[in-house]
């Protein structure tokens, strides 16, 4: 099973194409770190960042962290604003997940645009 | 992942309409702050800078990188363009293109040389700052010659090659006898 992938199959086709997009330019975006209005850190949670995707008026916001491996990016979790705020249930399953998949490199896969 | 995997999860997406129009959209919307930043940076540019030579506020700059945005404009791209001395292509083209060049794409696809530092244009460069040689005869007019089949419908079909009187008052159409 791939959480991943079953939030981004839930999504509009027109975000779909935004957070594809956005990948794929980040995956090799001469800048780095990647520019703020791209991938952002979530504040006050230590390590963890956001895809910063807007579509049709909603705030996107899968969230990620650096790793397991070198020049790795893990998305973690399928988020979106409510309010301008994430909620913060699906902060905090960020972190137990970037902690998972920093020990245990075998829980993640390659990200499958699909 | 190998990347023509990445492209077939892609084109099978690719048959939804909404989809491949919103991909199309969003290879404009998206991709292309991240280049004006990169340019911008790679010129030594600060966002005002970049907005004095464009001539437009920083405060737009700042939102022309921003992939949130959605607002790029032709007429602002081509002063952009302009600022960073660099040309700007616009076109229709089938999605199997829009998709591989995405896919495909490297990060050196980022960088784009100035006028003066493009090397397919140092002919033009030397030209510009040399001196034409010898005795050239003045021209009485220039030829447009037409490639064969084409498609333009007029009441009267366009000699192939058609000279044209260097008088600035002729018109395509006093030429042909039209």
């Amino acid at each position: 099973m791939n959480v991943i992938r079953q939030w981004s199959l839930t999504l509009p086709q027109a975000a779909q194409a935004k957070l594809d997009t956005i990948i794929l330019v980040l995956q090799v975006s001469p800048i780095w770190p990647w520019p703020a209005q791209y991938v952002s850190t979530l504040r006050g949670y230590k390590g963890i960042y956001e895809l910063r995707v807007g579509s049709s008026g909603v705030q996107y916001r899968p969230l990620g962290c650096h790793g397991p491996g070198k020049k790795q990016f893990t998305i973690l979790i399928g988020s979106v604003e409510k309010g301008g705020k994430l909620p913060k249930s699906d902060c905090e399953v960020a972190v137990e997940r970037r902690k998972i998949i920093l020990d245990y490199e075998g829980r993640t896969c390659e990200h499958e645009f699909s | 992942m190998s990347m023509s995997l990445v492209r077939q999860n892609l084109a099978a997406k690719f048959t939804d309409k909404a989809y491949r129009d919103a991909f199309v959209a969003e290879q404009i919307f998206s991709r292309l702050p991240l280049k004006i930043r990169y340019l911008r940076e790679e010129q030594g540019m600060t966002q005002r800078k970049l907005g004095e030579v464009a001539g437009m506020a920083q405060t737009w700059v700042s939102k022309l990188e921003d992939p949130n945005y959605g607002k790029l404009t032709i007429s602002t791209l081509l002063k952009v363009a302009s600022a960073f001395d660099v040309g700007l292509q616009i076109d229709f083209v089938p999605y199997s293109k829009v998709l591989s060049d995405a896919v495909y794409r490297t990060s050196g696809a980022f960088f784009v040389p100035k006028f003066a530092d493009d090397p397919g244009m140092v002919t033009a460069n030397n030209a510009v700052s040399g001196t034409v040689q010898g005795t050239q005869s003045m021209m009485m007019g220039t030829v447009i010659t037409f490639p064969e089949n084409v498609g333009i419908t007029t009441a009267a079909t366009a000699p192939r090659n058609m000279t044209i009187p260097s008088s600035k008052t002729a018109t395509l159409a006093q030429v042909a006898g039209l």
